[in-house]
């Protein structure tokens, strides 16, 4: 069964000097401590000033937890330069999207055009599925661009936890209770 | 084998009384416990996790001298039924809240998800109830373990909250959870119920797919999807 794609691939890592030389280092240590990693809050703070959402709303702090757990590989809760330059790019390639489909500038997109983005992502959802989806994520009837950002964060983290667990890329995957709440429950 | 957390889905406890409409006074509840609960494991509430899905399905219709019945209506339009930023007005008049801070929209959100069963995204008289019930007893354990009423617990409380309620976890879920749920090393009342709410419906969805009462679930990819983005 194919696996959606997510747009930006994950980047390589980065030289130190590269680093330094990365127009996003500057915003990122601006607001990193001395352990070179960052929290929901300081993620939320460093996207509003590299301007990330663009002309729309700044990320809900719940999103950006959301974000910092999709990335979080090694539990720890924060994140560093590395997985911020991947979900930048990630963010870049959401936002294009977006931005094609909100013709009229309104900051939100209809229900129709969320399914055909989901669609052009690689995800082939069952219409139950999508519609459990799209209500979870529309804020009056509309998507917003922090919802969707939201529910492509959850459903890149979702996929991968799936996938990771699906040994003969069957499209099935078992659960133990204790490890699907520990899923669910950051994701 | 002994399903873990069993107690999880909230085993109910033998004898216990059904939980009915809080009394109310039209002001805020003042933080204090409810006197006859005592200092027992509230197991007993997770009961409402069987009582509610009974509440669902054939309720009677809603009394018109029932006061909640007065909040729900003054807020929903024609349609009888509310949305998350109605939720939200709707419960903050009820003071269900206490002295504790007013549930963010957030958490109106997946409250509202939680009991969605006829996919409408907003929520009817009788899930406003069923939700008002679930409510009390959630905040009737949190009470018990913010003894100071600072309106929050720490870590080690909130894992002790969890187990109260009847979830078998392994330390590392709870330190997913308490991560996940924690504001500057402390849980507030409104993540606490945020909380409650995924526990339940997570594990709800968890139960319901494990035939075999193993404790293990095999997923096919849309479900899968279904059942976590659900939340």
């Amino acid at each position: 069964m194919a696996y959606p794609g997510y747009g930006a691939p994950p980047q390589a890592g980065y030289a130190m000097g590269q680093q330094q030389q990365d127009p996003l280092y500057g915003f990122f240590s601006s607001v990193a401590g001395q352990d070179g990693q960052i929290s929901a809050e300081e993620l939320q703070r460093c996207l509003t000033q590299c301007g990330m959402a663009g002309s729309y709303k700044p990320f809900n702090l719940e999103t950006c937890r959301l974000m910092i757990n999709m990335l979080d590989r090694d539990m720890s809760g924060s994140m560093g330069f590395t997985e911020f330059k991947e979900l930048a790019g990630a963010l870049n390639g959401w936002k294009q999207n977006f931005v094609t489909m909100d013709r009229d500038r309104s900051g939100t997109i209809e229900s129709q055009e969320m399914q055909q983005a989901l669609g052009s992502m690689g995800y082939n959802f069952s219409p139950q599925s999508l519609g459990v989806v799209l209500r979870r994520h529309s804020t009056h009837g509309r998507i917003a661009f922090d919802d969707y950002v939201a529910c492509c964060v959850r459903l890149r983290s979702l996929t991968d936890h799936f996938r990771r667990r699906d040994s003969s890329q069957q499209g099935t995957a078992a659960f133990q209770y204790d490890d699907f709440i520990q899923v669910t429950m950051s994701s | 084998m002994a399903y873990p957390g069993y107690g999880g889905y909230g085993a109910p406890m033998p004898g216990m009384p059904h939980q009915g409409m809080p009394h109310h006074q039209g002001h805020p509840m003042a933080g204090h416990p409810m006197g006859q609960m005592g200092g027992q494991p509230q197991g007993a509430y997770a009961q409402y996790g069987a009582q509610y899905q009974g509440a669902a399905y054939g309720a009677p219709p809603p009394a018109t001298n029932d006061p909640m019945y007065g909040y729900f209506t003054a807020i929903a339009g024609q349609d009888g039924e509310i949305d998350a930023d109605e939720l939200q007005r709707c419960l903050t008049q009820s003071g269900i809240s206490g002295t504790y801070t007013p549930f963010s929209l957030e958490t109106c959100k997946i409250m509202i998800a939680m009991l969605d069963r006829d996919h409408t995204g907003k929520m009817g008289f009788n899930e406003f109830k069923d939700l008002f019930t679930a409510l009390n007893g959630w905040k009737q354990n949190f009470m018990m373990f913010d003894r100071d009423r600072s309106g929050t617990v720490e870590p080690q409380e909130m894992s002790q909250a969890v187990s109260a309620m009847g979830y078998r976890v392994s330390p590392q879920a709870l330190n997913v959870i308490i991560r996940r749920y924690s504001k500057n090393g402390r849980v507030y009342f409104d993540d606490y119920v945020a909380c409650c709410v995924k526990l339940r419906t997570l594990t709800d969805v968890f139960r319901r797919r494990d035939t075999m009462q193993q404790g293990a679930v095999s997923f096919q990819y849309d479900d899968f999807i279904l059942c976590t983005m659900s939340i």
